[in-house]
């Protein structure tokens, strides 16, 4: 199909579909609002699943459609031009499918990934632990093989959507006798168990997106390992880099939204008559062209790199701008907010320039903090050498 | 390394990085136009040119950025650009395209017309000491001035790789090319952010170069996390500047890409200028050292044709934003 | 002082203050320090008071913002109780009765909804009124403890009782409020650079401490340094109120102190940005103590003006004093 008619097709169906029961849906979910309508967006994965819109560049053969990335891109617009809501599968689709596609075996595809693919198996992510934070490798959560299953214990910590998910991959340590990157193993453990625990985390908004994930003699089958015992470090790190840039173009619109509330609250209190509002107002504006720029003219580095191959910085570079961006957004919001923004509304409900400006403060935090994205550059980018 | 470079592109860049290699000074102009023809690259063959598209011209502009090549490159060859589809006569192109002229714009309200006569004083006029031509901005319109119908006054410019002058019209005898001034001075402004974000990438890849052999306290001083970091947030900058340019440069109308990505870049430009002498600690503020040139470049860029301030608020202005 | 605030205003003190917590607490705290004078800082010792100046004040509520204590304290000591006569002042004293002021355009009343007293500007009169003359509506706020409550109308002037109608006594009390609210938040400054120069201290990742990594070491000397850019100012602005004779010592004193509440705002965003960058996720949850101070400082950057309106007082003033 011509990329022109795909949109449509996109938008079409969208349109279609965003009614009745999913209508209220618009415009929910997503960072700083992971806790809005979950049982209802669990059912939109469902839904596009029936609609074959999850895995769009999976390969057909293991029942993607094999789609180019320019219509991926195209997908991430019109999702985010609907106003569709946060996807709450992304944890399958975006990472561990892509890690099947390229770690797990025939047989891990035929099990795990049409459950992806429709929508009605929902993933977390058991990487972090309170002492391994940035230095994932000091991960401890331990795994034995024991009677044809693999006993865990540990904890892991920042598990978004821990009590929606089905299964978790978990980067475990399976060899004590290696240390730091060796020795660990990439394992898919079932949620619901009662070796697993999930206890909420509240985060400075007030709402809990985040979770603890005990683990006390849980169970995983022993087949269930994506790569050998001691591989999973390189497991887990093969698709951190690759995926980022298509579902970025989503991010960007999501920004420009973002940007526009916060001119249009700038326009109707008047605070945009103030040159230092003013100043930042545009410079924020400009600073979302350039994002933009610099992801058209990245693109085809991250969206065609091979896999196995190390990524590219662009990935690196392309968060060392929007998280200082975002962040700078919201204390704009804050600032064209004025006094009224130390007001909430009942409960702790959040404005969104409250939101905005409260939950940016992680932007520079997760997915890879400033500090190790800037290591990372320096390193690998620039060949600058280790300390 | 460049985001849009065809194959074309890539052995134009070559050619003019392998020449800014072999040549320097002002006397590589005439070399640089006889022999590679980089003058006439966006006039047409008709008229002596190569036929080629302001996209070439930025990458000679780059190339030559990079090494502060002091020649009036940016003015003339845009000058070529302009006047080629411009609607009024073509007298001037084959002697732009041989190099044998050498132009300089002079925008702004200060000059006036009547019965094809220019009146007024242009300051800041870049590459306009040497210039053989002017294209002037009055009347809404871009008008050509032979030099010698003109007074120039070369300046003493804070940066040496790059001339200025103020240029007195006194009932000078004018052509009116037809075409359009704001956009002209857009164009120049797309170019001057090619040129600044090719610039600042030379300046980052000298100083990651330095950092790598310089040791202090028993080591290379860029294993120092600090400046490991610095030099990160310096190549956030330069590849988002490169992409702003590269944007600019692909876009139809640059009303607003032009003042933006000329503000971005020449932001970016100045302060990787200004890390590059803060990197190289002591050496880097020698007159020795080339990282002063480069410092002064930017900041003359960042100044003339709308400062920071300015270009913001017309890209406010323009895009409708207040 | 410092002793006293770190025994009785620890964190589960400071907590006490949000919706969830025994408000007791706070007021306790609140009273052993109004023992030992804290709230008549500025009243004259027939009065009851320390009978000290301006000068005082930048150090006290220093203190008082560094122990996160969610209480009017700007309000109260530098505000209202120097204005106060007889009546009301004891209680005051004695940290039984709270007070609060909005002297500006606001409606928004910190600790309005536990305030007995408001002082509110009322053309040029400061007037002192008893909460159950206004209409006051409470508010959930970023920073819980803040207590604020919105004035859903302006009160009948009679209700309130006249605590100055002299322009340059009204002047001055604004003045007091926005060099303590600045005060205040240095302190708040002080508080969450100290926490996490003790976190980066024993947070240990890739086998060191990560206070150990040059870029956390100089992410936070680039906050301190904005903290300590800032002190000098607002002991200057102090120094100058203390000065204040006539109208053109007021206008220097009031340049200064809008030069202070800048620096000061800006020090206290900067370190609650560094602060939870250092600390990482964790700074990120409710259980972590950061959060408190982050969003006291939060909140304290906008009231009695924000840093816009401030510079541009500044700006006034730099453009009067060149004729």
């Amino acid at each position: 199909m011509e990329d022109a008619e795909f949109r449509q097709h996109v938008r079409d169906w969208l349109e279609n579909q965003l009614t009745g029961e999913f209508a209220s849906l618009v415009g929910t979910g997503g960072p700083g609002r992971e806790h809005e309508f979950v049982t209802e967006r669990l059912a939109w994965e469902r839904r596009l699943g029936d609609g074959g819109w999850i895995g769009l560049g999976w390969p057909e053969a293991d029942g993607g459609r094999g789609l180019p990335w320019r219509q991926q891109v195209i997908f991430y617009e019109e999702y985010t031009r609907a106003g569709a809501p946060a996807r709450v599968g992304h944890m399958g689709e975006q990472l561990l499918g892509p890690t099947l596609l390229m770690f797990g075996t025939q047989e891990q595809k035929a099990r795990f990934l049409p459950g992806i693919l429709s929508g009605t198996q929902m993933w977390c992510q058991g990487y972090s632990e309170p002492d391994a934070g940035s230095d994932l490798a000091a991960v401890r959560t331990r795994a034995v093989l024991a009677d044809g299953e693999w006993h865990l214990s540990g904890q892991k910590i920042w598990t978004s959507l821990a009590h929606v998910a089905d299964w978790c991959f978990v980067l475990a340590r399976t060899d004590p006798a290696r240390e730091r990157h060796q020795g660990l193993s990439y394992l898919l453990v079932p949620m619901n168990q009662p070796g697993v625990e999930i206890r909420p985390i509240v985060q400075l908004t007030g709402k809990s997106e985040f979770n603890e994930v005990f683990f006390d003699d849980a169970r995983a089958q022993a087949d269930d390992i994506v790569g050998a015992a001691g591989d999973g470090w390189r497991v887990a790190m093969g698709t951190l880099g690759v995926e980022r840039g298509v579902s970025t173009f989503g991010q960007q619109l999501g920004f420009r939204r973002e940007f526009e509330g916060v001119l249009a609250a700038a326009r109707a209190n008047r605070s945009i008559d103030d040159p230092d509002i003013a100043a930042r107002i545009t410079d924020a504006w400009i600073g979302l062209q350039v994002m933009l720029f610099y992801a058209e003219a990245t693109l085809g580095n991250t969206a065609g790199t091979p896999a196995g191959t190390a990524p590219g910085t662009e990935a690196n570079i392309a968060k060392l701008l929007w998280a200082p961006w975002h962040q700078r957004l919201g204390e704009l919001a804050a600032d064209v907010a004025g006094a009224g923004v130390t007001v909430t509304g009942p409960d702790y409900a959040l404005s969104d320039a409250q939101t905005l400006f409260l939950y940016t403060r992680a932007d520079t935090i997760y997915g890879g903090s400033n500090e190790i994205q800037r290591d990372i550059i320096a390193e690998r980018g620039l060949g600058l050498p280790r300390g | 390394m460049d985001y849009t470079d065809t194959a074309e592109q890539a052995a134009l860049r070559e050619v003019v990085r392998d020449f800014c290699q072999r040549h320097a000074g002002p006397s590589a102009w005439p070399r640089l136009t006889s022999e590679l023809g980089l003058a006439g690259l966006a006039i047409d063959e008709s008229h002596g040119g190569m036929g080629a598209t302001l996209a070439e011209v930025a990458i000679a502009v780059e190339e030559l950025g990079r090494v502060l090549l002091p020649v009036p490159y940016l003015s003339t060859a845009l000058a070529g650009a302009v006047l080629s589809v411009a609607p009024a006569d073509a007298d001037l192109l084959p002697e732009l395209a041989s190099g044998k002229l050498t132009a300089a714009f002079a925008f702004g309200d200060s000059v006036t017309v009547t019965d094809g006569h220019l009146d007024g004083v242009v300051t800041h006029v870049l590459d306009g000491a040497e210039a053989g031509v002017f294209l002037v901005s009055a009347g809404g319109s871009l008008h050509a001035v032979r030099a010698a119908d003109t007074s120039v006054t070369p300046a003493d410019t804070l940066d040496l790789t790059r001339s200025q002058a103020s240029v007195e019209f006194r009932r000078s005898r004018a052509v009116d090319t037809g075409a359009d001034p704001g956009h002209a001075e857009d164009l120049l402004r797309v170019l001057l952010a090619a040129e600044s974000a090719a610039a600042a990438g030379y300046c980052l890849e000298v100083t990651v170069g330095y950092l790598k052999t310089r040791r202090q306290f028993s080591r290379p001083i860029g294993t120092f996390q600090a400046l490991r970091h610095r030099c990160a947030d310096l190549t956030v900058e330069v590849s988002s500047a490169r992409a702003t340019a590269c944007a600019a440069l692909a876009a139809d109308d640059v009303s607003v890409l032009g003042p933006l990505a000329k503000k971005y870049c020449a932001d970016v430009f100045w302060h990787v200028a200004a890390e590059m002498i803060q990197l190289h600690g002591g050496i880097g503020f020698t007159w020795e050292h080339q990282a002063h040139r480069y410092l002064k470049r930017a900041k003359t860029t960042q100044l003339l044709h709308g400062s920071p301030a300015q270009l913001r608020r017309m890209v406010a202005d323009r895009a409708g934003l207040v | 002082m410092a002793e006293l605030l770190d025994a009785e205003v620890t964190p589960d003190v400071v907590r006490a203050g949000w919706p969830e917590g025994d408000p007791a607490l706070v007021g306790d705290a609140w009273r052993k320090l109004a023992a030992v004078g804290v709230t008549g800082t500025l009243v004259p010792e027939d009065l009851g008071g320390l009978g000290l100046d301006e000068n005082s004040l930048v150090p006290m509520l220093a203190e008082i913002g560094r122990s996160g204590l969610p209480v009017p304290a700007a309000e109260t000591i530098a505000v209202a109780a120097p204005l106060l006569a007889g009546g009301h002042l004891p209680g005051v004293l004695d940290g039984d009765t709270l007070v609060t002021a909005q002297l500006g355009d606001s409606d928004l009343v910190p600790f309005g909804q536990q305030a007995a007293l408001v002082v509110l500007r009322d053309g040029g009169a400061l007037r002192l009124f008893p909460r159950d003359a206004l209409v006051l509506e409470p508010c959930v706020t970023t920073d819980g403890s803040r207590g604020t409550a919105r004035l859903v109308s302006r009160p009948e002037a009679r209700d309130g009782m006249v605590l100055t109608d002299d322009p340059a006594e009204v002047d001055g009390a604004w003045q007091r409020g926005v060099l303590g609210t600045s005060a205040l938040l240095i302190g708040l400054a002080d508080r969450m650079l100290t926490l996490t120069v003790g976190y980066v201290g024993q947070r240990e990742q890739f086998g060191r401490p990560i206070g150990s990594f040059q870029a956390i070491k100089h992410a936070l000397a680039d906050a301190l340094v904005g903290v300590e850019f800032a002190r000098p100012m607002l002991l200057a602005a102090a120094w100058a109120q203390s000065q204040r004779s006539d109208e053109a010592t007021a206008r220097t004193s009031r340049a200064q102190t809008s030069v202070a509440k800048v620096l000061a705002s800006d020090a206290a965003r900067l370190v609650a940005r560094t602060a939870i960058q250092c600390h990482g996720a964790i700074a990120y949850t409710t259980e972590y103590d950061l959060h408190l101070y982050a969003k006291q400082a939060w909140a304290l950057i906008p009231a009695w003006g924000g840093p816009a309106w401030h510079r541009a007082r500044v700006a006034e003033f730099l453009g009067a004093s060149d004729d």
